[in-house]
């Protein structure tokens, strides 16, 4: 219901900023810039180019505001967009480096997790956390994506669909097969922490 | 609605927005609302902390910005459109490249008096400029390096560390620019320092963060013993042949940071005290409990001294659950229910309190 209700109101904002409206652009780029900046980081790990990259998205939808379509998901065309300029500009710096030059294929793609908790106020979560992360971290690039998509960004699978440019059925296949061999890691997990005694039930 | 929660899986509550308000954008509202309700339904607490957890490793790092940033970006955005999107890159080299020369321009004027980096470098050990190691990190993917002896260094972007490829018998010292993590392997007849820039710390095996960027210093301990000093204050030590007692000791939890201007440090608590050993699920449950007795546990779990006077609370009685609370929270609602009020001196806990009426 709440993400139905999101979806109306960003429709609503969308109009708005396409008829020039400053105060609906300052209210999408609050609403998305963070979650935007947390998806560009998968592909490259330099948060000033992540940084730069979302800003330069939202540059652009302003520039272009006269000539923009009107898409489903506004979520969504904003994570394909800052996917698509990740990738870009990051291919082109590395070109510019020269460090990978014959591997284009392979240089930039969603990496594996490495969550940073040296300080977390909860050791207990901490621990799983680094846990949880082993075990995604076991599933193949794409499923990993897909399980991001669809749990961090909290998408559907239409909008998953529409961004990494694979067909509705293909994302339910990958969330299914994800799903399996991390649900029973999952169950695993529980009974480790019960055994270790963090949580009482 | 709340019977709801009750039936639902891990993944149902990775994808509720109330959920997500207080793991991913920290709402403080929402979070008030999981620990009351947690307090209430312990039966769902293992599936609640697996989706928080599932959450935190899917975000790795918490790179959000603060409101105040987003509209000044908001700003950017508009102001800029004019300009072309290369132009502002070109714009923010040229501001990087002044930076880069600002910063050497600050290390110059540190240095004044007489000492090159390599001149100070020596003066804190001689292999540090002989025989060296130095490995930068420019990723934003934090570096683990291992030492000879087994300690373990986590280097954050932008840092860079040097050590020798092999330690002096009587001391183990390494030089720091930037943040790092340490975890020592202790070794009393060979203390380790982490020298910085305007900075030392002599470590008693022990974990702990140092960050020496710029103009911000500071050693934050989360295990162990380290006593940090100023390195003016070793210079003058050893200028006047002095015991080095200018220091100041740090124990889990607490922090040392450099003011400055008056090169002082100052001592405080981290700002997310962790707790330093397992306590039991039950521990923060009290009930009709005297006060000094909650006290004396977060003494225990945090590693910090708790400051008050037993007399005047001695009719404070608190029946409450503090289990999943951060300390400060804890603080704060036993200020609330006491009537008293709390403040961090010099790393210890000092609890102001009028007392409680029978």
């Amino acid at each position: 219901m709440a993400h139905f209700s999101s979806i109306q109101n960003d429709a609503l904002l969308w109009q708005q900023l396409k008829g020039g409206s400053e105060l609906a652009l300052g209210k999408l780029l609050a609403k998305y810039f963070n979650p935007l900046q947390n998806y560009g980081y998968k592909f490259v790990r330099d948060e000033d180019f992540v940084k730069d990259c979302v800003q330069e998205v939202f540059i652009e939808i302003w520039n272009r505001r006269e000539q923009l379509s009107s898409p489903d998901s506004i979520r969504a065309y904003l994570l394909s967009c800052v996917r698509r300029r990740v990738m870009r500009e990051g291919h082109r710096q590395n070109i510019l480096k020269d460090e990978w030059p014959a591997d284009l294929e392979n240089d930039l793609s969603f990496v594996s997790f490495s969550p940073e908790w040296h300080l977390i106020e909860e050791e207990s979560v901490a621990d799983t956390t680094l846990r949880i992360a082993d075990a995604l971290n076991r599933l193949p690039k794409r499923q990993r994506e897909v399980i991001y998509l669809r749990f961090y960004q909290n998408l559907e699978r239409d909008e998953i669909s529409d961004i990494m440019g694979i067909n509705a059925q293909s994302i339910s296949n990958l969330l299914q097969s994800a799903y399996k061999s991390f649900r029973e890691n999952w169950v695993g997990l529980i009974s480790v922490i019960l055994l270790l005694g963090y949580f009482y039930l | 609605m709340q019977s709801d929660y009750q039936k639902y899986e891990v993944e149902d509550f990775a994808r509720d927005d109330r959920f997500r308000r207080w793991v991913i954008q920290r709402d403080p509202e929402s979070e008030a609302f999981w620990s009351t309700y947690l307090a209430e339904n312990p039966a769902i607490k293992g599936k609640v902390q697996l989706a928080r957890a599932f959450l935190f490793a899917l975000e790795e790092k918490d790179l959000a910005l603060p409101p105040a940033e987003l509209s000044s970006i908001t700003d950017d955005v508009l102001q800029q459109n004019e300009a072309k999107v290369p132009f502002i890159r070109q714009l923010l080299k040229i501001a990087a490249v002044f930076l880069f020369i600002s910063g050497a321009g600050y290390l110059y004027w540190v240095n004044r008096d007489g000492y090159s980096e390599f001149d100070s470098l020596s003066e804190i050990s001689p292999v540090l400029v002989a025989d060296f190691e130095e490995i930068e990190n420019k990723t934003g993917v934090p570096k683990k390096i291992k030492l000879s002896d087994g300690s373990v260094i986590t280097l954050y972007k932008n840092s860079k560390l040097r050590y020798p490829k092999q330690f002096l018998t009587d001391h183990r010292a390494v030089y720091l620019t930037g943040r790092a993590f340490f975890n020592i392997t202790k070794n009393p007849k060979q203390p380790f320092w982490v020298h910085t820039d305007r900075i030392s710390t002599q470590v008693f095996g022990t974990s702990f963060m140092v960050t020496a960027e710029s103009k911000n210093a500071k050693v934050e301990v989360r295990s162990g013993r380290v006593s940090v000093y100023t390195r003016k204050d070793i210079q003058t030590a050893k200028r006047k042949q002095q015991k080095e007692s200018m220091g100041v000791v740090l124990t889990a939890n607490q922090q040392a940071s450099l003011v400055s201007k008056e090169d002082r440090l100052v001592k405080s608590l981290v700002s997310r005290p962790v707790a330093i050993h397992e306590y039991g699920s039950h521990a923060f449950e009290f009930e009709d409990a005297p006060i000094g007795e909650v006290f004396d546990q977060l003494e225990r779990t945090y590693g910090l001294q708790v400051i008050y006077d037993a007399s005047t609370v001695k009719n404070c009685f608190i029946t409450a659950n503090l289990t999943d609370e951060p300390l400060f929270e804890k603080l704060n609602l036993i200020s609330r229910i006491s009537h008293s009020s709390y403040e961090i001196v010099d790393g210890h806990i000092i609890i102001h309190s009028v007392g409680c009426e029978i």
